[in-house]
């Protein structure tokens, strides 16, 4: 019998272990069960802080846009009427200017042309000139010789006389 | 005095009808020069035919003949003296101031002009210029027939078939030819 002695003591150890065990366990059972739910709350209220967060950003944001699109809008026009304006002035200068930079240009080409007009008329005129020069000398060189062959003295001095006659009746006249 | 200088000037335009001004001038300085060099005399007026022949011998070369030819006249007629020394000189003065006050124009043509033709041209510009005008005659083959007339200033008319050949053929090439500036041309 002094073996039965040991083991109720051991048996009632190991109960005792197991109920400590259990209770620890269904502690911490209850304790995971209630922070999960504050975690759950914990949640929602981060959700909702979220939400609530991020609906007034999203707010300002809107209005920020809304305010920066009216702005924006204000800008655009301003900048437009000014653009406007400017480019008016600017316009009205780039065109008179450009209306001089065309008279300019334009009296360049008249007297470019003019010149290439007169440059033209004065080639096409020593040309001219040049070949009428050839045809004068040609006849003249046919009529002298044929005056050189074919008159003779008496012939000469009777066109003489009439070209006399001629000049002393012109004088006269 | 006056006469017989009047007959001396006359016969000298006689001889000199063809001669310009400063040619005659030209010619009687050379006279008067060369018959003072020879120490020409007039001693003898018997021997007026050496004289003659001298004249001939020291002139002829040099001097065109309607010049020799007053010259001897001025020896035949016992005139000779006024082309000698100090006389000749003062003769030279006289001719340049007689000339100058002349008018003289020029005739030049295509072909030498007969006597018979320059006398006949003289009578006729006679009609236009004062007698004491001196006509003078020159040949100008390139003016081809016709002639010009000049004077001092320059070409007084031409009347050259080259001139008037030109101006027709220039008319009639330019009233031909389709230039745009021809219609202003007269």
């Amino acid at each position: 019998m002094n073996i039965s002695q040991p083991n109720l003591f051991v048996i009632i150890l190991i109960t005792v272990a197991f109920v400590i065990i259990i209770i620890t366990t269904l502690i911490m059972l209850s304790m995971i069960r209630r922070l999960n739910a504050s975690f759950a709350k914990l949640g929602y209220v981060t959700r909702e802080d979220a939400k609530k967060y991020f609906g007034d950003a999203a707010d300002k944001v809107v209005d920020m846009n809304s305010n920066f699109s009216q702005q924006y809008q204000e800008m655009i026009d301003s900048g437009v009427r000014k653009v406007l304006s400017e480019s008016g002035e600017v316009m009205a200068g780039s065109l008179a200017q450009a209306q001089q930079e065309a008279g300019a240009v334009i009296l360049k080409a008249q007297e470019d042309a003019r010149q290439i007009m007169s440059a033209t008329k004065a080639d096409a005129e020593v040309y001219y000139n040049k070949a009428l020069n050839e045809a004068v000398d040609a006849v003249e060189w046919t009529m002298e010789q044929y005056v050189k062959s074919h008159m003779d003295v008496k012939e000469h001095e009777e066109v003489i006389k009439r070209l006399l006659e001629t000049y002393i009746n012109e004088r006269r006249t | 005095m006056n006469e017989g200088l009047n007959t001396i000037m006359q016969k000298l335009a006689d001889c000199t009808i063809d001669y310009s001004v400063n040619q005659i001038i030209g010619e009687l300085s050379l006279v008067v020069e060369r018959l003072g060099f020879a120490e020409f005399r007039l001693d003898n007026p018997a021997s007026v035919q050496k004289d003659l022949e001298t004249i001939d011998f020291l002139l002829s070369r040099d001097v065109s003949p309607g010049t020799v030819e007053f010259v001897k006249f001025l020896a035949e007629t016992n005139h000779l003296g006024v082309v000698l020394k100090d006389a000749g000189l003062m003769f030279i003065g006289y001719c340049q101031a007689h000339f100058s006050e002349m008018k003289q124009i020029t005739f030049r043509s295509a072909i030498e002009m007969s006597p018979g033709m320059r006398r006949h041209i003289r009578v006729m510009l006679m009609k236009r210029y004062a007698v004491s005008t001196r006509i003078l005659f020159e040949q100008e083959p390139s003016l081809v027939a016709g002639f010009c007339l000049y004077d001092a200033k320059g070409i007084i008319r031409n009347y050259s078939l080259r001139e008037q050949g030109v101006k027709l053929i220039d008319k009639y090439l330019r009233k031909r030819l389709p230039f745009p500036w021809n219609q202003t041309v007269a």
